[in-house]
């Protein structure tokens, strides 16, 4: 019996190695079987609620194609979705399908040869046709005249206020300048313990885009602070929103202990700054009696007024990836679940996100849910007057900004100045490259 | 000389006492996790001996999360570290045997080679070219990046090979003259005798890989082949953790709770083994 | 990983089995080149896979850091010192440097007198069921791993947590453990004091019970006071541990990886609490740059040593 256990004991542990030497070469050779057959279709959606939403719809579509099913997962989380989707790219691992691609770093990775391009693909005209308003496709199109995204959802980014504090603050509508929004702060930490803004003092590089995508716009309009000749830093409209800043964190409108101050769970904060309108569903997960109103964010005082301003709203949706799998079957997935609009109804009630359709405010599937949330009616009200920045060099560009000018402002380590030129300097920098 | 005594006395006691204090210190933060996982989210930040909020809906919830593939990740945590784990006692084993008990050429050289290693056991640089070693041979999300780099363990290959040396020659003499192979005698002799060492051997390594961060996040990219750790870590930084505190904590439990049932049943190996240099490797 | 020079420490204490495993013998009853074989047979696997994951490794780390190598590509560039010299110029190594220095002066000293004061005070319990209690909690910590106690901490030290609010009403001011850049390195030095200091006890504690009582009371013969007895004869007697002990709380700062980037979102705010494990993750991660990793982690290296070798002329002279 003990001899007995003795061999089953070799060759157990003898087994481990082999097993794992021969599972790895059984994946290298389906590997390389698979490229001259067929990769299955892989599909990296975005985690969280949305990966509860498209679940419905790709099983709906794993059911009527069950020869050829798609197989799906949460895009790993890491520094930024971008990041892990570029490294999956350059090590192989890449899905055929990717979901939460902005327009800017899919026109780059375009220039890299490693999408394709979308409206080469046979009825791709047809199905934006029900999804976007005329002349937006064109403004997402990459440098050769393509499309290499199909977009999903609108994030238009606009200020949600705590309804409750914003009356006791003596404010019927939400402040309009900057003056206004800091009487409105003031008030609101004379309250007790509250801060006015939820500016995040340690934002990724995103956020600080979309805090100065979003300021910059609602004060000029239809104009990007990024362009070709890098950051403008400049401009008094870009002044005045630093100033703002600075003077939000000096006077502890804002605070840079950000988990104390938190709008989603502790009613502590007056206003979210830049949000999409998803946090409106979750603020009402976490705080079930909380009310709130979405407005476009202050602007300086010698514009004045916010009537047709423009917001910033990253655009993000779906890419195929070249060399990942059967070009073909990605696209008929694609058009299966972008032309059926009861998924997109489903988007928006499980994320809170706005799905990129042309008919919201029309379209009768969706005035149900947008009659119980309010505040998503602002949003949409914003959707043709949104502009996502295109600059291929924003990640690079707003990583030295966040370096540069916004942490050194959060935690008061440089003057508006000194930030201003710094930032300049450290976008020079990265063009230089 | 009464009063000395009662000196000595109150010292004692005041050492007990400080003593039990940092054991406290030291379990508290278990109390806190377990209590925390317990909690609806809402009611987080209540203090921990508040008993009446207590539900097991953060493991319910986990559980359903299909997006953490928890029971998946679960596997792959056990399976890796297990794997590895035996490998590294069956190769320690049959290595310490060679240079211990046979007298062969070269071996001072290879048991100079072994020592040299277990100084230098993973540089901090190596696994940068072991990381592009798995990348260009496109072994990146798979079992064998997370097992093979760390099937030998130059501290384990010492361990037995002291070990054995402890044991007296002429037990192998005469099983080899009864006609048992080598294998017979590493199997059947040597390894039922220093089970202790292979205990101690055993839980460091699994502890180890069980806790590994930096290598599985360099090599694992898709969800259902991360380990435990790794999903957790993943979705905390993917921003899951902010509004799904007590989500979090029941996971961590569960990442917790194998380290510590191994710890409550082989708690003498692993003291015995910080004392001759265990816990040292990475 | 760095943690491997501390070995030398070890290597001294157990140096004289290296040349017992030279000269044991065995395997007289079968034919040399017999048992020669077998044994090279038996050591096969293991020489293998040392030379593809290990000597290999180790060797190509050198270089490749004098390269600008990518991930992906085959291509390498010789760049000569440029890796190193860009990152002496940086702002990040600045900061690591800094860091170091401050997480030293929090971390070094608290670890060390509350391990050394933890032996001392073990060592005086007689009582064995107490003892065992008290060596087992105090090993607990050392299980976690630094994804679960830094999910621990974070709440444990979060704004609305009863310690921090506690001490914000002590001291009448707000306190962020981890959004503010001057104090972030206290919560993730007491955070790693909490998980090493009862470690560090243990390793103490099997050295200081070695030292027979004699020695104790003879000295009390001489009329010599605890703490004398502790500096002309404790802390002598258990210098080798010592050492090591000493050298594990200093490069404890090159392992630091997951607390950072579990809770201060990679090192934040501004680089407060950036460490070189960041900086080569960062670099062979999210830029996937090997040679700049390499050289990165080669400086952290290097230093490493450079400061053990220190350790080791300071507080290794006494013995």
């Amino acid at each position: 019996m003990k001899r007995f256990l003795c061999v089953c004991f070799v060759l157990f542990i003898a087994l481990i190695p082999a097993l794992v030497f021969a599972g790895g070469q059984a994946e290298v050779t389906t590997k390389t079987a698979e490229t001259s057959v067929e990769k299955p279709l892989t599909y990296w959606t975005v985690g969280g609620d949305f990966y509860k939403a498209e679940k419905i719809a790709i099983n709906s579509f794993n059911k009527k194609n069950p020869d050829s099913p798609v197989i799906y997962n949460p895009i790993p989380a890491g520094s930024s979705s971008e990041m892990i989707i570029q490294t999956a790219i350059a090590t192989g691992t890449a899905p055929t399908i990717t979901a939460n691609l902005e327009v800017f770093f899919a026109n780059f990775l375009a220039e890299n040869d490693a999408l394709v391009a979308l409206d080469t693909l046979p009825g791709f005209d047809e199905l934006i046709k029900s999804r976007s308003s005329e002349g937006f496709m064109d403004s997402i199109k990459a440098a050769d005249g393509h499309i290499y995204v199909l977009p999903q959802t609108w994030k238009p980014a606009l200020f949600i206020y705590d309804k409750k504090l914003l009356n006791q603050a003596g404010f019927d509508t939400p402040p309009v300048t900057y003056s206004e929004f800091n009487e409105f702060a003031s008030k609101v930490i004379g309250m007790g313990d509250y801060i006015a803004i939820d500016f995040d003092p340690t934002a990724a590089w995103w956020k600080v885009g979309y805090y100065w995508h979003t300021f910059y716009m609602a004060a000029k309009g239809n104009v990007q602070e990024l362009s070709k000749d890098g950051l403008d830093t400049k401009s008094e409209v870009s002044v005045a929103f630093v100033e703002f800043a600075n003077n939000a964190f000096k006077n502890g409108y804002a605070s840079v202990n950000k988990d104390k101050y938190k709008f989603k769970e502790f009613a502590n904060v007056g206003c979210m700054a830049c949000a999409g309108s998803h946090e409106i569903k979750k603020v009402k997960n976490m705080r079930p009696d909380a009310e709130v109103v979405a407005a476009v964010p202050p602007v300086p005082d010698f514009i004045g007024t916010n009537a047709g301003s423009w917001v910033d709203a990253s655009v993000k949706g779906l890419a195929i990836i070249k060399n990942s799998g059967s070009v073909e079957k990605a696209w008929e997935y694609i058009k299966w679940r972008f032309s059926n609009p009861e998924f997109d109804l489903n988007q928006l009630e499980e994320t809170g996100e706005l799905p990129m359709r042309a008919d919201l405010l029309k379209n009768s599937m969706f005035r149900d849910y947008l009659d119980d949330n309010p505040g998503l009616d602002e949003y949409i009200k914003f959707v043709p007057r949104s502009h996502c920045v295109m600059s291929s060099d924003k990640y690079d560009i707003y990583n030295a900004v966040k370096k540069a000018l916004w942490e050194p402002i959060a935690y008061q380590k440089k003057d508006v100045r000194t930030a201003l030129i710094d930032a300049e300097k450290a976008v020079q920098a990265v063009l230089a490259k | 000389m009464k009063s000395k005594s009662i000196q000595v006395n109150l010292i004692g006691k005041i050492v007990i006492f400080l003593l039990l204090l940092w054991s406290f210190i030291n379990i508290y933060p278990y109390l806190y996790l377990m209590t925390g996982s317990l909690k609806q989210d809402r009611d987080f930040y209540t203090s921990i001996f508040n008993f009446k909020v207590l539900t097991f809906d953060s493991y319910e919830k986990m559980f359903a999360l299909e997006e953490l593939h928890f029971i998946r990740a679960l596997f792959n945590s056990l399976f890796v570290a297990g794997a590895v784990t035996l490998a590294t006692l069956f190769f320690s084993a049959i290595t310490g045997y060679a240079i211990s008990k046979l007298d062969f050429k070269g071996k001072s050289f290879i048991a100079n080679f072994i020592i040299f290693q277990w100084i230098f056991t993973g540089t901090g640089v190596g696994f940068i070219v072991v990381f592009k070693l798995m990348v260009s041979l496109d072994m990146l999300n798979s079992y064998f990046a997370l097992i093979v780099p760390f099937l030998m363990s130059a501290w384990g290959v010492f361990l037995f090979s002291q070990y054995f040396k402890t044991i007296p020659m002429a037990l192998i003499e005469s099983a080899r003259i009864e006609g048992c192979s080598e294998f017979g005698i590493i199997f059947r002799i040597m390894i039922p005798m220093s089970k202790s060492v292979a205990a101690i051997l055993g839980v460091f390594t699994f502890m180890q890989r069980w806790n590994d961060l930096l290598w599985s996040i360099l090599v694992i990219r898709k969800p259902h082949m991360m380990t435990l750790n790794l999903t957790i870590a993943n979705f905390v930084l993917g921003g899951g953790g902010g509004d799904k505190p007590g989500l979090i904590f029941a996971a961590t439990v569960i990442l917790t709770l194998p380290l510590l049932i191994l710890f409550i049943i082989y708690r003498k190996q692993f003291i015995t083994g910080i004392s001759i240099g265990g816990g040292i490797k990475l | 990983m760095v943690l491997e020079n501390t070995i030398n420490g070890l290597k001294e204490k157990y140096g004289k089995y290296l040349k017992n495993v030279a000269v044991t013998g065995g395997g007289k009853g079968k034919g040399v080149k017999k048992i020669t074989l077998i044994a090279w047979g038996i050591i096969l696997p293991y020489i293998l896979w040392n030379i593809v994951f290990w000597i290999y490794p180790n060797v190509v780390s050198i270089p490749i850091a004098f390269f600008e190598t990518s991930l992906i590509s085959a291509k390498a560039v010789f760049v000569g010192l440029d890796n190193f010299l860009d990152f002496f110029k940086r702002e990040e190594f600045r900061m690591i440097m800094y860091n170091m220095f401050r997480f030293g002066i929090i971390y070094i000293p608290l670890s060390l007198i509350i391990s050394m004061v933890l032996a001392l005070m073990l060592n005086s319990v007689k009582n064995v069921a107490l003892k065992s209690f008290l060596v087992i909690s105090y090993f607990l910590p050392n299980l976690t791993a630094g994804v679960a106690y830094s999910v621990i901490f974070q709440k444990l030290f979060s704004p609305h947590s009863f310690i921090t609010k506690t001490i914000s009403s002590i001291t009448g001011t707000d306190i962020g453990w981890f959004t503010d850049a001057n104090i972030v390195l206290i919560p993730m030095a007491i955070m790693i004091v909490w998980k090493s200091s009862g470690y560090y006890a243990l390793l103490l504690l099997a050295n200081i019970s070695s030292i027979p009582d004699s020695y104790h009371e003879a000295a009390v013969i001489d009329g010599a006071g605890p703490f004398t007895r502790f500096w002309k004869i404790t802390l002598p007697m258990i210098n080798p541990t010592f050492v090591i002990v000493v050298i594990f709380a200093v490069t404890t700062f090159f392992a630091i990886f997951a607390e950072p980037l579990m809770l201060t979102g990679g090192g934040g705010p501004m680089l407060a609490s950036y460490t070189f494990r960041m900086e080569t993750f960062h670099q062979i991660y999210d830029r996937m740059a090997i040679g700049y990793g390499a050289a990165v982690s080669l400086v952290a290296g290097v230093m490493s040593y450079a400061l053990v070798l220190l350790i080791k002329k300071i507080v290794g002279k006494e013995v």
